[in-house]
């Protein structure tokens, strides 16, 4: 990997391998566990009859006894991952299949799914190795078919890294002509080596849109409970010395092993908990959406004083507990009762996109500006979207139901 | 032989509830059951609104019954005698009224409609909203409720639209005058299929043309995720379709007002 990485953590994380790119035939979503769900199920009963009184190995904790954990402490215990990992994984798994065609031009598709820091990944990797990174075109440049844009791709002795296929293209009739162009100059070899990312919404309406053959793809495989549990663990780990115990409120049982790294996760040596299980399912794998839940379930006790400017003095707090509320308490955005098919058509929109900005939805929706915004506030309050840099898009928490709820409507959907 | 039971006060009332029991669970099944089908989405709620008659028809056998073996002794002399006296008062009094409920049953299980189709009969289009044991009911479009008897089954044409899926083609048809790029003509339309916020992507899309002594008229047919859009889908069609042929420079045939040219 020419990718460095230096820290403890990273070693151990180079033999677990928690980021691995596969083709997307063999991309497989965590599935509950049945049997697992029941178990937890049973001993939070159990849990329940015990007899007032008796001491428990595994004391619980009321929630009404815990706070919320500040958005500045979150960062100590659940941070925003670094990117710089995945993308030397990437770069190996795009070696290996630059070697097998080495003597021929070739691009490749990273897809990636929503949420999941493909474009971030893909950025990193093209600052690290001083790849071309080329920009997305505005939607002015799409819709007038500025085939300028293109040619940054051309006459490049590197590999170009377009890192987010999903904004070059609009779902208008004039926006798809710059991406079939794209792929037009890329199969006849016009384009050279190149890598683009691409969202997994995006691709499955190209595959209707674009008449030519798509590059090989490749995706991140999805984060299973054992590679989650791994990876929050990491995670918590790489800013605190002593190791993070994770309890669950309502048995006190650990939610993350306390020293997985002498696990290996892929002969069953992790045992996870129901909590990991589920949120591994509910978030089909993602890591974005399953850190954004995981954030949400954690909780501190009200004298633990959790700031990132007293690092030194929490950190032998943090031997002690942080508490991970049920998977059933846990608030997850609900669709409003009354959804219309124009709210349906706006977050299929937003999806097919990977986000979009008021005024482009204007354009593409046959809905007037109007009527999105009042749209938007409706699906904001409910929590399924939100705002940000100028973009509507999905949220982490709504993207597990508006995914099911677009699927049972009959849209056209992601294939992970 | 007696075929009567003796009717005393008990048997009335017995036959009185058993009535009002079957009134009451009929308007329950057709009250609950769409309302439950509207909080499913796509398939599930085409399943539960086809369930509203098949259960209504057991309810009403069920009562029938009840009612046949209170009222008579149910033996086969019996029940051979009632049934052929109460078909030749049919006959001869209520034959459509006998032939719309036979045709009912009928349209159990040969399902020529059922709720949630969008079916034309005799020049009615609408989804049917809800079937009866005589009757079935369509609301237009413009939100007529549509009442036909089901014995248009036998001898009338019945056009379902989607029959029992949510795949339901639409058709959005232009005019252009004869000296046109077909070639353009056809990829621009192909394009506002595909790029139609309520087309169903994973059904085909495609442009029929066809030649007309004032026009070339060009059909693009496509199908809408849920049928319920069907109009606004077509409208989408025609409104983009329209204003993409104008931007390709397309000429259309005399009817067209020449300000759209500009």
């Amino acid at each position: 990997m020419d990718l460095e990485m230096t820290t403890p953590m990273e070693h151990i994380e180079q033999k677990r391998q928690l980021w691995r790119y596969v083709p997307l035939s063999d991309y497989a979503v965590p599935q509950a566990t049945i049997s697992r769900t029941i178990k937890g199920d049973i001993r939070g009963l159990w849990q329940k009859l015990r007899v007032a009184g008796k001491k428990s190995e595994d004391p619980q904790k009321p929630e009404s006894d815990l706070q919320h954990i500040p958005d500045t402490a979150l960062e100590n215990v659940a941070p925003n991952p670094d990117w710089q990992l995945p993308a030397g994984y990437l770069k190996t798994a795009l070696d290996e299949r630059l070697e097998a065609k080495s003597n021929e031009k070739s691009t490749f598709l990273v897809v990636g799914l929503p949420q999941g820091g493909n474009a971030e990944i893909l950025t990193v990797l093209a600052r690290t190795l001083k790849w071309p990174l080329i920009t997305p075109p505005s939607a002015e440049q799409i819709l007038s078919k500025d085939h300028n844009w293109l040619k940054q791709m051309e006459k490049n002795d590197t590999p170009w890294v377009v890192p987010a296929l999903e904004r070059c293209y609009l779902r208008h009739i004039h926006g798809l002509a710059l991406v079939r162009q794209m792929f037009e100059k890329i199969n006849t070899g016009a384009m050279g080596n190149g890598i683009i990312g691409c969202d997994s919404w995006a691709l499955a309406f190209l595959k209707h849109a674009v008449p030519d053959r798509l590059p090989d793809s490749l995706v991140a495989q999805a984060f299973d409970d054992r590679r989650l549990s791994w990876w929050f663990y990491q995670l918590a780990s790489n800013r605190f010395q002593k190791p993070i115990h994770f309890r669950q409120t309502n048995n006190g049982e650990s939610v993350l092993p306390i020293e997985p790294e002498h696990a290996e996760p892929d002969k069953a040596g992790i045992k996870t908990s129901a909590f990991i299980n589920q949120l591994a399912a509910h978030s089909r794998g993602i890591p974005g959406i399953a850190l954004s839940l995981w954030r949400k379930a954690l909780r501190k006790e009200p004298d633990k004083t959790m700031t990132d400017t007293s690092l030194s003095e929490t950190e032998s707090d943090m031997k002690s507990t942080i508490w991970v509320l049920p998977w059933d308490k846990l608030d997850h955005p609900a669709l409003p009762s009354s959804i219309s098919a124009e709210s349906s058509i706006l977050l299929h929109s937003l999806l097919l996109h990977n986000g979009l900005s008021q005024s482009v939805l204007a354009e593409i929706l046959p809905f007037s500006s109007n009527v999105i915004t009042r749209m938007a506030l409706v699906l904001k309050d409910a929590g399924l979207i939100e705002e940000n840099e100028g973009l509507w898009k999905v949220t982490p928490s709504g993207y597990p139901i508006v995914r099911l709820y677009l699927d049972g409507e009959g849209y056209l959907i992601d294939q992970f | 032989m007696q075929i009567l039971h003796n009717l005393n006060q008990m048997v009335i009332i017995k036959v009185t509830l058993v009535v009002a029991t079957a009134l009451l669970l009929i308007t329950l099944s057709q009250r609950i059951l769409p309302w439950i089908a509207e909080r499913f989405s796509g398939r599930h709620r085409l399943y539960v609104l086809a369930s509203v008659p098949f259960l209504r028809l057991m309810i009403i056998v069920v009562t029938v019954w009840m009612i046949i073996s209170s009222i008579i002794e149910p033996t086969i002399e019996n029940l051979v005698a009632l049934l052929g006296a109460l078909g030749l008062a049919l006959g001869f009094a209520f034959k459509d009224y006998a032939s719309s409920l036979i045709a009912g049953i009928v349209t159990l299980y040969e399902m020529p409609y059922r709720l949630g189709d969008w079916v034309s009969v005799e020049g009615a289009y609408g989804e049917v909203k809800s079937i009866g044991m005589r009757s079935f009911e369509i609301i237009t479009p413009d939100d007529t409720v549509v009442v036909i008897p089901h014995l248009k089954l036998w001898d009338k044409k019945i056009f379902n639209a989607n029959d029992g899926s949510r795949n339901l083609q639409c058709t959005a048809n232009f005019y252009l005058h004869p000296r046109h790029n077909s070639k353009a003509v056809i990829e621009v339309l192909m394009d506002i299929a595909l790029t139609s916020s309520y087309l169903q992507v994973l059904k085909p899309v495609s442009v029929v043309a066809s030649e007309k002594p004032w026009a070339t008229q060009y059909r693009l047919k496509a199908y809408p995720v849920d049928p319920r859009n069907q109009f606004r889908f077509t409208t989408d069609l025609t409104v983009r379709g329209k204003k993409a042929l104008v931007e390709l420079g397309m000429d259309f045939p005399a009817p067209y007002p020449q300000s759209l040219h500009h």
